[in-house]
């Protein structure tokens, strides 16, 4: 099945829902809606756990307000319900700690996942924020291939990783913001030893 | 299709979410990470990649392997500048093939590169084989620093003055000492250290009196100048409580000044004027974790001996040539 015929239906674009069984409304941070099928919904623990809580019917669903998960926006929360559907009904993976991971991205993952890194870092909030394992699995492999073939200083820049001194000179500014008199007192104390004085007070 | 260097926010990740993405990478990948910042070390740190073996060896050159569950990656260290002998001003180092030239690491040593090794893969402690005796002790010693040497190994081709002197100068745990005479003296000045096991291969110089000052929990000494009668002696010291009383199992090969097809002969000569009674292997192995855990543990029935202080040992004789005793309480 392909990346745009996973079953996940937005409620603007078809009112109707695709199969006659449980499903489940569920409200983005932006206001768009989905119907999401009991099976999928299983690849999610977070969800899972809300769902069996709240008891729903399927007369509730219909009745009651969409369950709002306020910290996803529309797009993301698309990708993930795509991949719930797609994967739906497949055994969760349990991590058994080996180091390091083998993971194999499919076909279909690779597709859904083709996205710019903005998005794609949303997606595995979204996917840790609510448990669905296997999608966190190949996410973070996908993050973990790029750097493939690359040199340290590649590295530094495809990550964004700091530098000792970027890193020293962030917690100065931080502490700086957090004190504005710190930085007074460190300027005073320089003055003081360039004048050669040995007593701070 | 994106740019092969578009960036991606590694750190802004939550914190078991970017060690999982460090869980994917190869090894090579996971020090090219480590090298870039402390930050970024802590963070392969937290991955929890550990090794289960590191292994050192000097000799011509100063190479190594790095034993995972699941694989194993061999390195060497090597001078970019040639004229340089001083293997602790080594500033290369090559993994499974793989160099690293970056300036980031310009100022590694072969310490520093030790060390860093040995912190992202959580070791502390490594086995370091020598295999020749150009290394200064001094020089090894600085190497080691706080590295704890959990095993030695010295290799034919070392001398037994340079062998004696490694044997003295550095702490270590368990010892193998390959096709090198140990002197009378050295021997009994090393003995008296705090092992837990201690291997001798090939013909070495070991008396009664070696075996009684010794002072590890193992001791195994591969083809051995000892006599069916001076084993003997030693069994009825051990039952009398005066020999060592750390030791919990002994294994000796190779018997001299016997009969080689007269093992009944061997053992009457073993075991003369000591109590003991058969205990077979099948008992053994269920009232003993040690036979089961051990692979080098004797698959032959047993004489049972009692020392004075109510400990019970096992003997295992095979034959004309292979002699071991396990303590079993």
């Amino acid at each position: 099945m392909s990346v745009e015929n996973a079953p996940v239906v937005d409620v603007d674009e078809a009112a109707i829902p695709v199969e006659k069984k449980m499903y489940y409304r569920f409200e983005s941070n932006d206001k768009k809606e989905f119907r999401v099928s009991e099976l999928a919904i299983q690849q999610s623990e977070t969800l899972n756990r809300l769902v069996e809580a709240m008891g729903y019917t399927s007369e509730d669903v219909e009745n009651k307000p969409a369950i709002a998960i306020e910290n996803i926006d529309g797009k993301t929360l698309k990708l993930v319900f795509q991949w719930c559907e797609h994967h739906k009904g497949e055994a969760i993976p349990v991590d058994d700690g080996s180091v390091p991971k083998i993971v194999e991205i499919p076909e279909f993952d690779a597709k859904l996942m083709d996205i710019d890194n903005g998005l794609l870092f949303k997606l595995i909030w979204a996917a840790d924020y609510l448990n669905i394992v296997q999608l966190l699995n190949v996410s973070c492999k996908k993050v973990a291939n790029m750097a493939q073939g690359k040199t340290p200083a590649q590295l530094r820049r495809v990550y964004l990783l700091p530098s000792d001194e970027e890193d020293e000179a962030a917690k100065r500014a931080a502490q700086e913001a957090q004190d504005p008199r710190a930085r007074e007192v460190e300027e005073e104390f320089e003055e003081r030893k360039r004048q050669g004085g040995n007593s701070f007070f | 299709m994106y740019s092969k260097l578009s960036t991606f926010p590694l750190l802004r990740l939550p914190k078991d979410v970017n060690t999982k993405v460090i869980s994917n990478m190869d090894i090579i990948e996971f020090i090219d990470l480590s090298i870039l910042s402390k930050r970024a070390k802590d963070l392969v740190r937290s991955s929890n990649r550990k090794c289960t073996d590191f292994s050192v060896a000097l000799g011509q050159e100063c190479e190594g392997l790095i034993e995972f569950p699941t694989h194993q990656s061999d390195f060497d260290f090597y001078s970019t500048n040639d004229e340089e002998d001083n293997f602790l001003k080594f500033d290369g180092l090559r993994i499974d093939g793989h160099q690293w030239r970056t300036k980031i690491v310009q100022n590694f040593t072969m310490k520093s590169w030790l060390n860093h090794l040995l912190c992202i893969f959580h070791c502390n402690q490594i086995c370091l084989r020598i295999a020749n005796s150009t290394a200064d002790i001094e020089l090894i010693r600085a190497l080691l620093n706080w590295i704890k040497l959990d095993c030695l190994i010295l290799e034919e081709g070392i001398g037994r003055e340079y062998a004696e002197k490694i044997l003295q100068h550095l702490p270590y745990t368990n010892v193998f000492i390959n096709h090198v005479r140990i002197g009378h003296k050295e021997f009994s000045k090393i003995n008296i250290q705090h092992m837990w096991s201690f291997h001798l291969e090939e013909n070495q110089d070991v008396s009664l009196n070696d075996l009684l000052l010794n002072n590890s929990k193992i001791l195994e000494i591969r083809k051995a100048s000892l006599t069916p009668r001076a084993l003997n002696r030693f069994l009825k010291l051990w039952t009398n409580n005066q020999t060592n009383p750390n030791l919990q199992w002994i294994i000796i090969t190779s018997l001299v000044n016997i009969d080689l097809y007269d093992s009944k002969r061997v053992k009457n000569e073993v075991m003369d004027g000591i109590p003991h009674q058969i205990v077979t292997i099948q008992e053994l192995k269920q009232s003993h974790a040690l036979y089961n855990e051990f692979r080098d543990v004797p698959r032959t029935d047993g004489l049972m001996i009692h020392r004075k202080d109510g400990t019970k040992a096992a003997v295992h004789l095979n034959g004309f040539n292979w002699f071991q005793m396990i303590r079993l309480n």
